[in-house]
């Protein structure tokens, strides 16, 4: 059962993926988006993951979808810009470069040995709850790295504001 | 793991990241000092600002060079590192920073672009790239790398009117982006199949043999990708030469040096601390004892034997057919990451010691010639084709022989620093038994001294047939650019003292715990 439930969840965030990237029409990309999210906090679920899932719908699904449309309705693409690639061969030489590349990951997943484990076992885990479990993670042997995330967010929004606010041409 | 309260406290935090932490702070305190001088007059804003930001990055230098070079210590678990080599190459990547600040006060003026966000940006790229060199943990390296990255993104697109900003800009978020990715998947699989994140931990594991390659080759080639990228070696190079063009003058100096700087220390260090340790010689006992240290050496080597080869020969075979300047010296600079690349493959302690040392070199006379190129420009794009460079000998001479120097430099020819670089990188490689690898280089670099010289030959023995008028030239850049020309001079004459301490910082290597 579990085994069904995560191959469905799977196919469907592959199928969606690809459908999102050969999507013509954008808004139906960003709509398709929030269904592959959906799949996505549906395999976190799995994982008895039940925080990450939250997060999954509430900040990708919720918020930062939204913030895509916005996006869309105020950049109003109408006619698609069309161009010639600069390189001609790039289908081919770009599939036999994906193909390489599934081949090389097959290989290395199906030979996949399992390290040692971390202190948090399933069973810890389920007897702390999740949500416990990451925050206490997160807030103590994270925490440096967190904080530090944090500054990732503060240079993209200081270097989004660069880049949007309109030039004071003066002097 | 349960004794968090003792490994972490904030005195012992500023003591191994000072430099870290004086950037980061120091970037926080400049957004205030940005929003107090927006009353200002633009001339007195960005002065301040520039001036501010060299003050920060040489007060970081200094504490760099003399509080933390001697320390040898890791915090927060083995979450950042400080020990010789980790500072050495902060040191090179702050100085790229110093130079590209004192440049970017006149460059900024000379486009009419005075904007503080500029270098809060630049200070949090330098910031960042610190945090990369001296993380041990992969988690850390791939945070620390998207701070610098994002900033740097910024940076290039820093030119708003111009589309080839925009362009150069957008390729590189996208590919970057994707190069991220790849390092992210490959951390993955190295937490899955040795179950930590530690690069010390991980070789333990590795040492200890009883793993399955497979995976653990799949996640470093993955992670080899991600900081190629970085590095713009050959087959993942396609985004630089647009970049470069595209971006602002000093920030392709800045980009070209220290993002590479910080890319080939934190590869170097992944691969000689992580996958194939060089011999630790204190503390660790099990890691004497085993055999395996050096068991994915026959994997990795061929793997950038070629890289390395093709990098040099298309970085310089392009290079030669570049019209724009801007576009030849990034076709040039990814025939130096090939360079660099040879001293990695010897894997022996001057093969290190000589890629430092290039770093280095190549950080003074980079950003010296984008320098100039900057300055000749006027305001971007006015004067980057090579014709323009016809006759510039006569009408700016003093400008026309830094550049000249600064290309002698990158051709490799003595008595400069570039000749040193590749002297030492090449010694390496032979002593390991690469010689088809060095011949080979050297047949390159002389195929790249052909494009560089060229530039030269323009300039002194062609008539001008375009006028050009270059720019207002700032004070700060003068003194950056005699500073980067007599600092090449100086290593290409006397290299001992440089080499030397770059010697010690390849030792502590080993000593990563």
């Amino acid at each position: 059962m579990v085994q069904l439930l995560f191959f469905y969840f799977a196919l469907v965030v592959i199928g969606l993926g690809l459908r999102i990237v050969t999507c013509k029409n954008p808004v139906h990309s960003v709509l398709l988006m929030l269904l592959l999210f959906f799949h996505m906090a549906g395999l976190y679920l799995l994982l008895n993951a039940e925080f990450l899932a939250a997060v999954q719908v509430i900040v990708y699904a919720g918020a930062i979808l939204v913030l895509y449309l916005f996006v869309l309705f105020l950049v109003n693409l109408r006619e698609e810009i069309k161009m010639s690639p600069f390189v001609q061969k790039g289908k081919w030489a770009g599939l036999v470069a994906a193909l390489a590349l599934l081949i090389t990951f097959l290989r290395g997943v199906f030979n996949f040995t399992l390290g040692p484990h971390g202190q948090y076992t399933i069973e810890k885990v389920q007897q702390i709850t999740h949500t416990k479990a990451m925050g206490e993670a997160i807030y103590t042997t994270y925490i440096l790295p967190f904080e530090i995330a944090g500054l990732i967010l503060l240079v993209a929004v200081i270097g989004g504001l660069a880049l949007a606010k309109k030039e004071d041409k003066g002097a | 793991m349960n004794n968090i309260n003792m490994s972490f406290d904030l005195y012992h935090l500023w003591q191994v990241c000072g430099g870290q932490l004086i950037l980061i702070v120091a970037g926080l305190l400049l957004i205030l000092v940005d929003i107090i001088l927006m009353e200002k007059d633009q001339e007195i804003r960005g002065r301040w600002m520039g001036w501010l930001t060299v003050f920060i990055f040489a007060a970081t230098i200094g504490h760099l060079a003399c509080r933390e070079w001697d320390l040898h210590d890791t915090i927060f678990m083995n979450v950042f590192s400080a020990d010789k080599y980790s500072i050495f190459i902060s040191i090179v990547m702050t100085c790229a920073g110093l130079l590209a600040a004192m440049m970017s006060i006149g460059y900024l003026r000379n486009n009419g672009l005075v904007r503080g966000e500029y270098y809060i940006l630049l200070v949090f790229a330098v910031a960042g790239a610190i945090g990369l060199i001296q993380s041990v943990d992969l988690l850390m390296m791939f945070i620390t790398l998207e701070v610098m990255s994002l900033a740097i993104y910024a940076l290039a697109a820093f030119l708003k009117d111009s589309s080839y900003s925009q362009e150069g800009a957008f390729k590189y978020f996208l590919l970057g982006s994707f190069g991220s990715a790849l390092f992210l998947f490959g951390v993955a699989i190295i937490y899955g199949t040795t179950g930590t994140l530690n690069i010390t931990q991980m070789a333990q594991y590795i040492s200890g043999g009883s793993y399955s390659t497979l995976p653990i080759l799949v996640a470093f080639a993955m992670i080899m990708a991600g900081f190629f990228f970085k590095m713009a070696m050959v087959p993942f190079h396609m985004w630089t030469p647009d970049v470069y063009e595209g971006a602002p003058s000093v920030i392709t100096g800045f980009m070209a040096t220290a993002v590479k700087a910080a890319a080939f220390g934190v590869f170097m260090k992944v691969l000689f601390v992580g996958f194939t340790p060089i011999l630790a010689s204190s503390g660790q006992p099990d890691f004497a004892a085993t055999v395996n240290l050096s068991a994915l050496g026959p994997y990795w080597k061929p793997v950038i034997w070629w890289l390395a080869l093709l990098s040099m020969f298309i970085g310089n075979l392009i290079a030669v057919s570049q019209s724009n300047i801007k576009r030849m010296l990034a076709y040039s600079s990814i025939a130096h990451a090939g360079y660099m690349a040879v001293g990695i493959i010897a894997a022996n302690g001057e093969g290190r010691m000589g890629v430092l040392f290039y770093l280095f070199a190549y950080t003074l006379m980079n950003i010296g010639a984008f320098g100039v190129v900057y300055l000749i420009d006027g305001m971007e794009r006015k004067a980057q084709d090579l014709e323009d460079y016809r006759g510039l000998g006569y009408i700016y001479p003093s400008l026309s022989f830094l550049l000249s120097l600064f290309l002698v430099a990158m051709a490799g020819l003595p008595p400069t620093a570039g000749f040193i670089a590749k002297f030492y990188v090449f010694a390496a490689a032979i002593k390991e038994g690469y010689f088809l690898l060095a011949a080979l280089g050297v047949l390159t670099s002389v195929i790249g001294a052909y494009y560089y010289l060229r530039v030269i030959y323009l300039m002194y023995m062609k008539e001008k047939v375009k006028d050009v008028e270059r720019g207002p030239i700032a004070a700060p850049t003068v003194v950056a650019l005699v500073i980067a020309a007599l600092g090449v001079v100086y290593l290409g004459l006397l290299p001992e003292n440089l080499a030397s301490v770059a010697n010690l910082a390849q030792q502590s290597l080993a000593m990563i715990f």
